[in-house]
């Protein structure tokens, strides 16, 4: 039997808020059956149904029946999911993507996780599934345009509660003029570099986080975003150049990704 | 059975085909669908060197449709028939090789490599492609369409199916210039050149500026170019542009069309191969008629 590609969920919950003038949607999704995935790994959701083109979300959190999102409105499509109410049904297709590897992975190393505005997201379905005491070694970087954020965020998500055990620095660019990296790379002076780098976020953060891993010989995984249409590997919209020591090799972020592994002469062209 | 059809002397369960660059090789469409459920499949289209494509983003959604700029990445003809083409040999459904060249010499480079392999039943001249040189698509001129059809057709024992440019005004002069030089069907349409700008950043969305449109926008073209063709010449032709049901499919199928090609429908709804065919199989039933019957009716 052939695995089922569409499902069809209702939704549960749905949020909507604003900061600094950008609107944020949080989806819960109540599903049928069972679904499993990882972190970093993502769905493609039909944002309506004259909607030629389904949308990739990474997943936020998959407990029970229950699979939530936060979506950022940017354009035609993500406007047109701020007209769904509570109880409407939605498609979408996946779990796509190949994730993060196990959570045990992680665990007993010095760890840090990167994230830039919305690259939050799989980095909270990470954070989320370690059992609290195993973290201890694991510190938190995460950039945001303002506090508004990380207020909004606490308050709809309880995300404080969430990162409760963790050694967190929150890093809002209005009130600081720091970038989440500058932060990082103070940490690093006075504590020392950690041995792996987990990290999402705009282009430009995950260059220098990669610039980063390049100069001290660690390893680390980028989580990358590319604009989609099939979502499963058919249609060669959403290459990464990776450079592996001489050779170029292109992988497709949909199903070779969007998690990347990167450092030992291993790197992403941006 | 209702739905068999004999396409090139060839038995196609289905007048169902996939078209070119939709489901690259046909690897992950088969662990998902089955390629035992459509007539055919026409390969990404392959080039002699290898095409690493075309600057990011490559794609952008639109009404009623999508534009796309993948600019015909492939690994290049070696590796395509090293790694990608012995998969689809252990199945049994027609196998149409889309190729493109630069130059008529690299076409029959191209068709000289592919004509020893046994299970490739017909090849497909992307005629359609962004030729930078001259800047002009092979199809879009009458002349250039004949030579680069001749040059294959000397070469190649395989059947072989020229895909034309919708962005052409008399596409009949074209389809008949690709038949007097020995084209055994045709394929149309290709995908409409287009551009996306995104007023609020004032940039074009597509990293390559221009792109090509596919989806339900380019329908009634396609079926307006199928039908003119079906009118003034006796050619097997493979309809492509919009199909997203089985009304779409009819619409093609009633103006002429002999099979029928998924696109970019495929990519939000991977049901669509089968709901086409149940669609069309209860549609016949339903009307007490043939695919034979309703084919070409519009006439
Ligand atoms: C693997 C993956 C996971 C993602 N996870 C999330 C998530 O959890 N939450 C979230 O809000 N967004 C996420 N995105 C980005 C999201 O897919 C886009 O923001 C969305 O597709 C925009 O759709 P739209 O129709 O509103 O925008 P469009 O009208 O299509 O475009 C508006 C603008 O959005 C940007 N954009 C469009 N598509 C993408 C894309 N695929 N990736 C990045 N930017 C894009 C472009 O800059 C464009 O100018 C993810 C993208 C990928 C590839
Ligand atoms: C992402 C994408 C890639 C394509 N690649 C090719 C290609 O390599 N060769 C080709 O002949 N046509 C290519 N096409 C065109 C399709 O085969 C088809 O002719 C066109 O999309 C119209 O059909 P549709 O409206 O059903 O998508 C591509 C179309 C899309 C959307
Ligand atoms: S979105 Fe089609 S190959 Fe990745």
């Amino acid at each position: 039997m052939k695995k089922p590609l569409i499902h069809i969920g209702k939704i549960a919950q749905r949020t909507v808020f604003t900061c600094d003038r950008i609107t944020y949607i949080l989806l819960k999704i109540e599903i049928q059956g069972e679904l499993k995935a990882s972190p970093g790994q993502f769905i493609m959701l039909e944002t309506g149904n004259d909607s030629y083109l389904d949308r990739p979300f990474s997943i936020l959190q998959l407990r029970e029946r229950e699979l939530s999102l936060l979506i950022e409105v940017k354009g035609r499509g993500t406007r047109k999911l701020l007209s769904m109410k509570k109880g409407d049904s939605v498609r979408f297709k996946g779990i796509h993507g190949n994730g993060l590897g196990p959570i045990e992975n992680y665990y007993g190393k010095k760890i840090a996780l990167i994230a830039g505005g919305m690259g939050i997201v799989p980095i909270f379905h990470l954070v989320s599934q370690f059992n609290i005491t195993g973290g201890g070694q694991i510190q938190l970087f995460f950039g945001a345009r303002s506090r508004s954020f990380f207020d909004a965020l606490d308050k709809h998500l309880q995300f404080s509660e969430v990162l409760g055990g963790f050694n967190k620095y929150l890093v809002p660019l209005k009130e600081t003029g720091k970038t989440v990296v500058d932060v990082f790379r103070e940490y690093v002076e006075k504590n020392g570099a950690p041995n792996h780098i987990l990290s999402c976020g705009p282009e430009g953060m995950l260059k220098s986080v990669q610039e980063f891993i390049m100069e001290t010989g660690i390893s680390g995984e980028l989580i990358l975003e590319r604009r989609m249409a099939c979502g499963r590997g058919m249609c060669m919209a959403c290459p990464v150049m990776i450079l592996d020591g001489e050779a170029d090799i292109i992988k497709m972020a949909c199903t070779k990704g969007p998690v990347f592994a990167v450092g030992k002469g291993r790197k992403v062209i941006f | 059975m209702a739905l068999s059809t004999l396409f090139l002397g060839k038995r196609f369960r289905n007048p169902i085909v996939l078209a070119s660059g939709i489901v690259g090789y046909g690897k992950k469409f088969d662990e998902e669908v089955g390629l035992d459920k459509v007539g055919g499949i026409i390969t990404k289209t392959v080039t002699a060197l290898p095409r690493p494509g075309n600057p990011l983003p490559r794609v952008a959604e639109v009404d009623s449709g999508m534009l796309n700029s993948i600019g015909l990445a492939n690994p290049g003809i070696d590796k395509f028939i090293s790694d990608q083409l012995p998969y689809l040999q252990e199945h049994k459904t027609n196998i149409i090789v889309s190729i493109a060249g630069g130059t008529s010499e690299e076409l029959v480079h191209l068709a000289l490599l592919l004509d020893n392999i046994e299970y490739i039943d017909a090849l497909e001249l992307n005629l359609s492609c962004p030729n930078v040189a001259i800047k002009m698509q092979t199809s879009q001129d009458p002349r250039e369409t004949f030579r680069a059809v001749d040059a294959v057709k000397a070469v190649t024992r395989k059947q072989l199916i020229a895909k034309l440019s919708p962005n052409v005004s008399d596409v009949v002069e074209v389809a008949r210039k690709a038949v007097e030089a020995g084209a055994d069907a045709l394929s149309l349409i290709n995908t409409l050149g287009g551009i996306k700008v995104d007023p609020v950043l004032r940039k074009f969305v597509l990293g390559n500026v221009t792109g090509g449109l596919s989806g339900p926008a380019i329908r009634p073209v396609g079926v307006k170019m199928v039908y003119d063709i079906k009118k003034e010449l006796d050619i097997p032709v493979i309809a492509h542009g919009g199909i997203v049901d089985q009304w779409s499919a009819l619409e093609y199928l009633l103006v002429g069309a002999d099979l029928i090609a998924l696109g970019s429908g495929l990519f939000k709804n991977p049901d669509l191969t089968e709901e086409v065919s149940a669609g069309l199989e209860k549609y016949l039933h339903e009307n007490g008629a043939t695919l034979a019957d309703i084919r070409g009716e519009l006439l």
